[in-house]
């Protein structure tokens, strides 16, 4: 309240007014007041100045009391009125109070004047402020009430007894329940707690009960559907300006969206940690304002040291790998820059204390303070994953795909993967699949075309059938020398292998891997042709060896007609004792039975007989020489030569001298010898002696003898050695010198030599072979000397040498006849293989060139004669009115010619075509074959009502097609000549062990056979073309199809009682 | 329809009485295109490269090509026209004397449409024509 009080003084009487003011003056009230006289005055008053109190005159004339006062409180709402009159009277007192007066004082009792003022201001004061109080709570709660109308949580107030004197609308929201629901159940709140958080909602009663002020708790609430929703309550105690307790506000905030992101969140950092642990993974983390670096127990465990210390920092750079320490400091420096964003990853090894090491994988972050220059590292958080496992499989499969890679880059195969459905777009394929197309795609390759996009039409077609099949059957699919023609126009032969890759049952993808097998395809055709060209020329070598051979026999035919003639008996003896040959004298002496063993046939013997020489020489290997007593009772001075027969078996030349006379003539002498030995006994001795040269040097007719007594230092020869040396007997004495004269020139060194160091070296014996020229004529013969030494028996010394010479000159001859001859023989077959070698290529050449020319001429021919053909079927469909009847019958005429001339040069060509193509064998059943080709013929074996059995065929090396062609063509002419009858073809077959033979016989009208070799050459007919069609040329055909599979055919007919075709085949090809 | 463009047909063979017979076939089998004929390979790619559209004056609708032809001969146009973009589109029929496997497998590898071998009767010609014209126009 103002020190000074602002009174109104209404007051007719100006004199009375004055008093109150000075009454009040006197009073010591401190004021200030304005006096109204009259209606208008008060009302001027009122609009300038604000009373504290108005001071009302009782019995103004024309404005009463009561309506001054009804009129200030018009503008003063409540302002104190203390009404002043002159008249008293209780009446009145309680009249003007009635009408709302504050105070009532009489005029002659002004000294109750200032304390009814006094009493009045303090009234009004208090009811101002109470108004204003009221005031102030009544907007207060409108506020909030309005706030609260529109607020998203539930709000309440509740008074002091509990009840509500708000709910918000919200509630239904939060709880389902209504505001007037909460209204009228005042329990109904706690009800709805959730009972697990009941007790959290009455310790928070308690707890609010007991501070009386702001509390704060969260639970949940039942809601009519039986779900829970979490709220956050809030309460107050609201008190009034006067500390008076007017209830409790409360808000509840439905947080049950930010608790399921909570617990989410809960449950994600659980998740964390117990990935943490899974993965094994390790932390680390460095305070780089302390410098204290801890690491949890799994980086310690990790890094070898489990329940350890923390590491210093310094010490922890040390359990880094050297070889990783530089870069991993480089990084991690970059991270403590303070201008980058502190993170860093990297993976390094970690060297434990034992040695051992690890990969790790360690991933942090530096954590910056302040600003700007300020700004710097102080912390380092992270953590630490072995991967020393995932490093080592990805190295392996890093290694594994590159090797994959490679080998799937590299492979000599087109690989390709498909999509599992048309138009089965390709996924990936191999650059070896690239290339093999021409460009475009060679260069940009074909991934994500389809087949149609890349390949030919029409083997496209083919090929996505193959792909519809392997992804309905899911089984894979496979072709040899599957034709191709990726690059046009080179053919290429792969074998191709498209397999559905399958995962959970579904093909998802196709694989298809083509290996190009074009140059082995092409090798074996090549090497097909090669064989059978190989397969002729041996056969043809071979029969020329067979007639070089004869042609050898011939020629040792020549040589044994020579030993014929010879006087002495020639033969050959093989080790089993038998005599292949034996010239005519030997015939003539002993007879000749070459099927029996000499002793059986000879001496009718059953065993060798005794002291048979003649095999000796098979052990020595050398030259013998012997006397035979023979069957006819002469003597024989025989010569066994040991010789290999061409064959290589061991054979014996036996060559045997009648020497009976000769021997009749040495026994002569010999009795003769013994008498004079008898008449002159002083030369007994030397005769003997003449006697033994003698019988040595006459043992055969061409062996001369020679002594020399070394004793004596005489030399003597027999009259042989003259005869050899072409000296007349005794012209010259015996001397070695004269003996080395006649030794030929070349070869003296050496027989003076041999005969020297026979007597050097203290041999008893020596033996030399060389030539001589003689003296009589100059002729050079070649002689075998042999030599023995006798020695003196006390001494040892050579006393005599007494030696043998022998012209072998016919002999020698005879062998280097028989050797040359044999030489010769090899060098002309050698000879007469290479000419006719030759003439093979150039009979291929010639025969190649006239192939080419048959099909020129067949296929230039066709030309023409097409156009014939057609432009007479023009005249014949277009012009034939303009022609009369035989115009017509001309253009027939025509036609028909040119129809069989097309036929000729069709079956001219398909002959020379034969020849062209290169066989492509494999195991033919014939059985199948023959009965294919006589189902060619079905209506003709219905119309005819003909029969056709087939025996049991092998199965064979051929070309299929040309086995059915040859069936075709042999059961066609059975059909065509099968006369008047009906026809009945039976086939059979043979076989051996290689070989087998086809019968093809027929009951038709056959020929003589004297044609049967006729029918094989092309457009030979035995019979008129107005009887039986045809080009003539079938047969022809087999017989080629035949021999090229080195094979024969032949025919077998008579006139009216049918043929028989017999084709002779190898079962196997050979090579 | 009358809106309809022309079509046509052209035949590369250096045969002058087949290109008449293929003509007069075309007539009889009731064939409504163009038919124009050139006698060899090079003439062939000429009038194909100065066309770059189909229709009236343009690409032709349908080739027919022999395969024996003199300066080039119808293996080399058949490559050329199915490695041309321009040109890969227009069918091309092999028309040839030619019935030779090798031939056959060349011409359908270099992505001819058909291998016909002339036929000899006229109205094997008209028949040939009826189906090619049934097929492609």
């Amino acid at each position: 309240m103002d020190n000074q009080v602002n009174i109104l003084i209404f007051q007719g009487n100006p004199a009375d007014a004055k008093l109150i003011k000075r009454h009040l003056a006197k009073e010591g009230l401190a004021f200030a007041s304005k006096v109204a006289e009259n209606k208008d005055a008060f009302l001027a008053i009122l609009d300038k100045f604000v009373p504290d109190i108005l001071l009302a005159d009782y019995s103004a004339p024309d404005f009463d009391a009561f309506a001054a006062m009804a009129e200030i409180r018009k503008r003063f709402e409540d302002i104190p009125v203390i009404i002043i009159s002159g008249t008293g009277g209780e009446e009145c007192a309680i009249e003007c109070l009635r009408a709302g007066a504050t105070d009532y004082v009489l005029k002659d009792r002004l000294g109750r004047l200032t304390h009814s003022i006094t009493r009045a201001l303090q009234e009004y004061e208090h009811l101002k402020a109470k108004k204003k109080a009221n005031k102030v709570l009544r907007e207060s709660e409108a506020k909030f009430r309005i706030v609260s109308e529109h607020t998203y949580d539930w709000e309440f107030w509740l008074d002091p007894d509990g009840n509500y004197l708000y709910c918000s609308p919200s509630c239904e929201r939060i709880t389902g329940h209504t505001a007037e629901e909460f209204q009228a159940d005042a329990s109904l709140r706690a009800r709805l707690v959730h009972p697990d958080d009941r007790k959290r909602y009455e310790s928070h009663l308690i707890e609010f009960e007991a501070h009386q002020a702001i509390h704060e708790a969260e639970w949940r609430v039942l809601r009519p559907d039986g779900t829970y929703r979490w709220v956050a309550h809030v309460c107050q105690p609201v008190f009034d300006e006067t500390g008076r307790f007017l209830g409790i506000r409360g808000s509840n905030r439905d947080i049950t969206e930010r608790k399921a992101a909570e617990e989410a969140l809960h449950e994600s950092e659980e998740r964390q940690r117990i990935a943490l642990e899974a993965a094994e993974l390790g932390t680390f983390d460095f305070n780089l304002k302390t410098q204290v670096l801890e690491w949890d127990e799994e980086t310690k465990r990790m890094c070898g040291i489990p329940g350890g210390e923390n590491p210093r920092y310094d010490q922890a750079i040390n359990f880094i790998h050297p070889d990783d320490r530089k870069s991993l400091e480089a990084m991690l420096g970059k991270s403590f820059d303070p201008s980058s964003d502190g993170s860093y990853e990297a993976e390094f090894r970690i060297v434990r204390p034992d040695g051992s090491v690890f990969w790790n994988r360690a991933k942090g972050r530096v954590y910056f303070e302040g600003e700007g220059t300020d700004r710097k590292a102080v912390r380092q958080l992270g953590v630490n994953q072995d991967i020393t496992a995932r490093k080592q499989s990805e190295e392996m499969l890093r290694r594994q795909q590159a090797e994959i890679q490679g080998l799937l880059e590299n492979t000599p195969a087109g690989l390709v993967l498909f999509e599992a459905v048309p138009p089965y777009k390709v996924l990936a394929h191999n650059r070896y699949y690239q290339e093999l197309f021409a460009e475009p795609f060679r260069s940009k390759g074909m991934v994500g075309l389809n087949i149609y996009e890349y390949a030919p039409a029409v083997e496209a077609e083919g090929i996505v059938a193959v792909f519809d099949e392997v992804v309905r059957t899911k089984q894979p699919k496979s072709f040899l020398d599957f034709p191709y023609k990726s690059d046009p126009p080179k053919q290429t032969f792969f074998n191709w292998h498209l397999s559905p890759l399958i995962i959970d049952g579904q093909v998802v993808a196709l694989v298809s891997m083509s290996l190009d097998v074009t140059d082995r395809h092409l090798a074996e055709e090549a090497l097909q042709k090669a064989y059978v060209e190989l397969e002729k020329r041996i056969d043809e070598r071979t029969a020329q060896l067979n007639k070089a051979t004869l042609l050898a026999k011939a020629e040792r035919q020549q040589f044994y007609d020579v030993l014929e003639t010879l006087p002495v008996y020639v033969c050959l003896l093989t080790t089993d004792y038998r005599i292949p040959f034996a010239n005519r004298v030997f015939h003539e002496w002993f007879g000749y039975h070459p099927d029996k063993k000499c002793y059986e046939f000879l001496f009718n013997l059953s065993q060798p007989c005794e002291g048979c020489e003649t095999f000796t020489v098979l052990k020595s290997n050398a030259p013998h020489r012997w006397e035979w007593a023979g069957p006819n009772g002469r003597d024989y001075d025989i010569f066994d030569f040991p010789f290999i027969d061409t064959d290589g078996s061991p054979l014996i030349l036996e060559m045997g001298i009648d020497i009976t006379e000769r021997k009749q003539a040495e026994k002569s002498i010999k009795e003769l010898n013994e008498t004079l030995e008898q008449r002159i006994a002083q030369r007994t001795a030397e005769l003997q002696a003449s006697e033994n040269r003698l019988k040595r040097s006459q043992e055969v007719a061409s062996l001369g003898s020679w002594e020399l007594d070394l004793r004596e230092n005489v030399l003597t020869w027999s009259d042989e050695v003259y005869r050899i040396f072409g000296l007349r007997s005794r012209e010259y004495g015996a001397s070695y010198k004269a003996f080395l004269e006649r030794v030929h020139p070349e070869d003296r060194e050496a027989v003076d030599d041999a005969y020297s160091r026979s007597i050097r070296d203290g041999k008893d014996a020596y033996e030399i072979e060389h030539r001589i020229v003689r003296k009589d004529n100059g002729e050079v013969r070649v002689v075998h000397e042999k030599c023995d030494h006798f020695r003196d028996p006390a001494t040892g010394r050579i006393i005599r040498s007494v030696g043998m010479v022998q012209d072998i000159t016919e002999r020698k001859q005879m062998e280097e006849e028989l050797r040359r001859s044999r030489d010769e023989l090899e060098f002309r077959v050698r000879e007469r293989t290479a000419e006719l070698s030759a003439a093979v290529v150039m009979l291929e050449q010639m025969n190649l060139e006239l192939q080419e020319f048959a099909h020129v001429t067949s296929h230039d021919l066709q030309e023409p004669l097409r156009k014939i053909q057609t432009f007479c079927d023009m005249i014949k469909t277009r012009s034939s009115s303009g022609l009369d009847s035989d115009g017509l019958r001309y253009l027939d005429k025509v036609l028909n010619s040119v129809r069989r001339m097309r036929e000729i040069l069709d079956a001219l060509m398909h002959l020379s075509r034969l020849s062209e193509t290169p066989l492509k064998f494999k195991a033919v059943d014939l059985g199948k074959i023959a009965q294919e080709a006589v189902d060619l013929f079905e209506d003709e074996l219905k119309k005819s009502g003909g029969t056709v059995k087939i025996d049991d065929m092998p199965v064979i090396d051929a070309e299929e097609t040309q086995m059915l062609r040859l069936f075709q063509n042999l059961i066609g002419n059975a059909f065509k000549f099968c006369g008047e009858k009906d026809p009945h073809i039976q086939i059979s077959c043979k076989q051996d062990r290689k070989t087998c033979e086809i019968y093809i016989k027929d009951n038709g009208i056959g020929f003589e056979q004297e044609f049967a070799e006729r029918i094989f050459k092309p457009f030979q007919r035995l019979h008129g073309r107005s009887e039986y069609d045809g080009a003539g040329i079938g047969l022809a055909i087999c017989r080629k199809i035949v021999e090229r599979h080195v094979g024969t055919i032949r025919a077998e007919s008579e006139p009216g009682k049918g043929s028989t075709f017999i084709i002779r085949l190898p079962l196997k090809r050979k090579g | 329809m009358t809106t309809e463009t022309q079509k046509s047909i052209l035949m590369a063979d250096d045969d002058e009485e087949d290109c008449f017979l293929a003509t007069e076939a075309f007539m009889e089998s009731g064939g409504k295109a163009a038919f124009s004929c050139v006698t060899d390979g090079v003439k062939l790619m000429e009038y194909l490269s100065a066309r770059s559209a189909p229709g009236p004056n343009g690409l032709p609708d349908l080739i027919l090509l022999d395969l024996n032809m003199p300066i080039k001969n119808g293996r080399e146009a058949l490559l050329e026209i199915k490695s041309n973009p321009f040109f890969t589109s227009i069918p091309v029929v092999v028309l040839t004397t030619s019935a030779e496997k090798k031939d056959i497998e060349f011409s359908i590898g270099a992505g001819a449409n058909l291998f016909i071998t002339k036929p000899s009767a006229f109205n094997d010609w008209i028949e040939m024509m009826r189906s090619i014209v049934m097929r492609w126009l």
